[in-house]
């Protein structure tokens, strides 16, 4: 490098002398591999592996009784894991920005994933098809979505720049439509929902105006109209969106998930009645998919009032974290990716514990990190590393 | 947005902390209230018995067949081994069996034969359960004096219902934790508590007079076309109830295949005007107070105008002089009438509530009830008119009877009874209190009363209650039956009540017929009365009245004439 330049005359040296210190040294200060987030690692990894923990602890029993692998889950979960850190390198390794380019092709094969689902390659569940088969795993197209979603609206935001019309806003929108609309087939309402919330804080962001968010709540006023009007939600749906309100322990109906979910949180207690002990709602199965939609139920059981608050306090770190790197990222598109992670793991989490402490309606959103599933925890490592990519090229 | 955040996180913080912190302990409760189940044994439930130990009601044990289809591996195969032994249709029975729960009721009580092969047959998914069923051997016989009993065994109606806790015993439990899907917890904490059979009921009812009394009651019914009816047979001294009979009855093995109507003990639970048996009541108050003498007259003519009303004797009479006992003799509405003015309103209602109507009688029966007597200040003009005569008034057959016995008991009123003692597992017979009692008149007035009533049956309205070899008191009523709308209409409740042997009384026998036909109660009621009282006596082995070979011959001459018939 020295050499090329030092004997370019006056240019070389003046370029070369920007500063005072040479590019050479600036360029390796800026160079990306220094300024990763460790802690955003480290809380990532903490997050993780509590949720391994509780996968295991709200598996093992019925595992046991099953007379399966108790430890099935849980290897699965870690499994997991080591491909969501593989896929969090891959998604810090290049220059984010390139995803400005591939934003569409990224969205187009989403789309494409969603759609597929909704064919007979899609897996039935639970009457649902969520998943595809690949053979040895399934795969949830709708969790990938989430972070596809986030990287199409930032691209769009970002070409923006500050002149956000209301053309532009209807467009962001139809963005978001067409997958929301796939997902809302399978069907999905909380992973539709989910869209909705990133898509409300990526144009808050992202330059829209208060006369915008007016017209949008409009639309979205005359969209619940028409829903409730044309019916088009399944009785189970609208089931479990009263049912919080109302709860009724009978075991045929939602009011049971909610009842049990309560009880398990409650009788926890300040301490928990700890990860080993028995008879309890979570080791008997009381609660319906504990591992999963319901985890944090075991954590509330187990761990108590200590190990949920600490819980709660890991993904408000996590989240500030988030914010921090949006607001420190060079460019709008770095915001806007930061600023959807943040409100995508936001959204979730409040939801999802939300629904099992009663305050909010029960929808299949997982607990970012801590659920059961490899869909999304390999997708909220893909954001973590969009996250990194972000504030490793701060300076770039 | 970051205060967005925050306040989600500060929700979310509070709720975590209401729930486990500050109702920890109520949820901590409820979690193990649910783990808990307890399973109840019943206990054997106690039997019912007569005065003399014959079986009126008795718990058999049957068997329940159910299923926990998840531990059926082949539906069809077991079904079809099943089907014949439970006697089921194959199909509906494979139905069953492959259901997605957890329980499922294939047969309810089945009899021990049946119960025995479904054990041999050992099929998986297959169990059984005791389940012990009530039975009632006598089917219809004193129907409603037992009641009946739920599917659980649990009484509903009658003695069964009345005296549940005695004969529910005290159920056993075991207590153990589960699962959600009701598996037990195989190091989980149980208790366990053996059942207490309940105490087993003596009634005082006799079984062959109630048989005697209800097939009587029924054929009476008929043969008269009356639309029911009810026949009471009583100890005056003791208050014991040895019979009670209604038409229609039911049988409590199946109650669900009759009506309410036919499952009600009209005896106790239902109303009636009781017309002219009631003046037993008027006459007696008069004379206890001094207010008439037997021998007192009025002049009787046959129809009487008091306040808005216009009263009639049953047959047209010429105004002529009666003495009270012939005013009660030929059950002169006119002159009971005038009887009952010179006792005056105020003592005559006394006397109607020292008799016992207006109150249950004590006998606590469910369903019981008081009657319908108006207070004092509700009197309009006509009462003091109508009450004397037994309208205006509503009365139980059960109240009528105990009125009676006070007469035969020398003037003193007895508390009805139907529990004559409760026994346990050892046997030992704890007998139940001695009815309780009181004076309404005096021994002089009933033996006055006695008389009276006993020129009833020798020359008055009911010649058709005389006994051969026994001197019968008592006396007839016929009585409109109120509409609903106020007023009366053309349907009439014939009645007798009286009781036997006049002079020293064993029995009180009370029959009711409602609308019968004829009308009257004297050529009705008092024939039934008379065959059920003839029997009764007998059976109850009391000696004729007075001379025992002029009492032969009236029995023989009675056989004679009844051989005449048949011969």
């Amino acid at each position: 490098m020295k050499g090329g330049y030092a004997s370019g005359g006056f240019f070389g040296e003046a370029v070369d002398r920007i500063g005072g210190e040479p590019i050479s040294a600036r360029m390796a200060r800026k160079a990306p591999i220094r300024h990763l987030d460790p802690t955003l690692l480290l809380v990532t990894l903490l997050l993780a592996a509590y949720g391994a923990v509780m996968v295991f602890s709200a598996t093992v029993h019925r595992q046991e009784e099953a007379n399966l692998d108790p430890q099935l889950f849980v290897k699965r979960q870690v499994a997991y894991l080591v491909v969501g850190v593989i896929v969090l390198f891959i998604l810090s390794s290049f220059d984010y920005r390139h995803l400005r380019t591939f934003a569409p092709f990224i969205y187009g094969a989403t789309l494409l994933g969603l759609a597929l689902v909704l064919t007979p390659l899609g897996d039935v569940s639970k009457g649902a098809r969520r998943w595809i088969d690949f053979g040895v795993f399934q795969a949830q197209p709708s969790e990938l979505a989430k972070v596809a979603v986030i990287i199409a609206l930032a691209a769009f935001f970002a070409e923006k720049k500050d002149s956000v019309r209301a053309v532009d806003v209807l467009a962001a929108l139809g963005l978001v439509v067409v997958p929301a609309v796939l997902i809302f087939l399978e069907p999905d309402l909380g992973t539709m929902m989910v869209f909705v919330a990133l898509t409300g804080a990526l144009l808050l962001v992202g330059g829209a105006k208060i006369r915008h968010f007016l017209i949008l709540g409009l639309l979205a006023a005359v969209a619940v109209g028409g829903i409730i009007q044309l019916d088009v939600l399944h009785d189970y749906q609208k089931e479990r969106i009263t049912s919080f309100l109302d709860p009724d322990p009978d075991v045929r109906s939602y009011g049971y998930n909610l009842t049990q979910s309560k009880i398990a949180i409650g009788s926890g207690g300040f301490r928990g009645k700890g990860l080993e002990s028995d008879n309890t709602q979570t080791s008997l199965d009381f609660v319906p998919e504990q591992h999963t939609d319901f985890i944090f139920t075991a954590v509330g059981e187990q761990l108590g009032f200590l190990g949920s608050a600490t819980l709660l306090a890991l993904f408000a770190f996590l989240i500030w974290r988030a914010l921090r790197i949006a607001a420190l990222s060079r460019d709008m598109f770095g915001t806007l990716l930061a600023t959807g992670v943040a409100a995508l793991w936001a959204f979730q989490l409040f939801v999802n514990v939300g629904m099992t402490m009663g305050i909010m309606p029960i929808t299949g959103i997982p607990l970012p990190f801590i659920s059961y599933g490899g869909s999304s925890l390999i997708t909220n490592f893909a954001a973590v590393g969009l996250l990194m990519n972000v504030h490793m090229r701060r300076f770039l | 947005m970051f205060f967005l955040f925050a306040l989600a996180f500060l929700g979310m913080a509070s709720r975590l902390f209401v729930l486990q912190i500050v109702e920890g302990d109520r949820f901590a409760r409820l979690a193990v209230a649910q783990r808990d189940r307890v399973i109840e044994f019943p206990a054997r439930r106690g039997a019912i018995l007569d005065r003399e130990g014959e079986p009126l009601a008795i718990s058999v044990d049957l068997h329940t067949v159910w299923t926990d289809p998840q531990n059926v591996a082949d539906p069809r195969g077991e079904a079809a081994k099943l089907a014949p032994v439970l006697g089921l249709q194959k199909r509906e029975l494979e139905l069953k069996l492959s259901c997605e729960c957890r329980f499922q009721y294939l047969a309810r009580q089945v009899g021990p034969k049946v119960a025995q092969k479904v054990k041999e047959l050992d099929l998986p998914g297959i169990y059984l359960e005791a389940e012990p069923k009530r039975y009632y051997p006598g089917r219809r016989l004193a129907s409603h004096v037992l009641g009946f009993v739920d599917i659980d065994g649990h009484g509903l109606e009658g003695i069964e219902s009345q005296y549940e806790d005695i004969l529910e015993g005290t159920p056993g439990s075991m207590t153990l934790e589960q699962d959600p899907s009701g598996n037990e917890l195989p190091q989980a904490e149980y208790s366990y508590e053996r059942a207490r059979p309940g105490r087993t009921l003596l009634l005082t009812i006799d079984k062959e007079l109630q048989y005697f009394t209800q097939a009587t009651l029924a054929s009476a019914t008929r043969d008269f076309s009356a639309s029911g009816g009810t026949a009471i047979v009583m100890r005056p001294a003791t208050g014991e109830i040895l019979a009670l009979a209604n038409a229609p009855d039911f049988d409590p093995n199946k109650p669900g295949d009759f009506e309410e109507a036919d499952r009600r003990n009209r005896a106790i639970t239902d109303v009636y005007e009781p017309g002219s048996a009631y003046k037993i009541v008027t006459a007696s108050g008069a004379l206890e107070e001094g207010a008439v003498t037997p021998r007192t007259t009025f002049v009787v003519p046959d129809s009487y105008a008091y306040s808005d009303r216009v009263f009639h004797d049953s047959h047209p009479h010429p105004t002529e002089k009666m003495t009270v006992s012939e005013i009660i003799e030929q059950s002169s509405n006119v002159g009971t009438i005038q009887i009952g003015l010179r006792l005056g309103g105020k003592k005559l209602d006394g006397y109607v509530r020292r008799f016992g109507f207006g109150s249950k009688t004590g006998l606590d029966f469910p369903g019981e009830s008081p009657g319908i007597v108006l207070d004092r200040a509700d009197w309009s003009g006509p009462t003091i008119a109508t009450i004397p005569i037994g309208q205006g008034i509503a009365v139980t057959p059960l109240q009528m009877a105990a009125a009676y016995s006070t007469i035969a008991n020398g003037g003193t009123w007895v508390e009805p009874k139907l529990l004559a003692a409760t026994m346990g597992t050892n046997g030992r017979l704890e007998a139940s209190p001695p009815a309780a009692s009181r004076r309404v008149v005096s021994r002089s007035t009933a033996r006055q009363m006695t008389a009276i009533l006993s020129k009833v049956t020798e020359k008055g309205t009911g010649i058709e209650a005389q006994i051969p070899g026994y001197a019968v008191a008592g006396k007839t009523g016929t009585a409109q039956k109120p509409l609903d709308t106020g007023g009366y209409g053309n349907s009439y409740i014939g009645s007798f009540a009286g009781f036997a042997p006049s002079d020293r009384p064993e029995i009180v026998v009370i029959v009711v017929l409602d609308e019968p036909s004829p009308i009257w109660g004297g050529s009705t009621a008092a024939p039934t009365f008379k065959t059920i009282t003839q029997f009764a006596l007998r059976h109850l082995g009391i000696s004729p009245t007075g001379n025992a070979v002029k009492a032969a011959r009236e029995i023989e001459a009675e056989q004679g004439a009844d051989a005449a018939t048949y011969d």
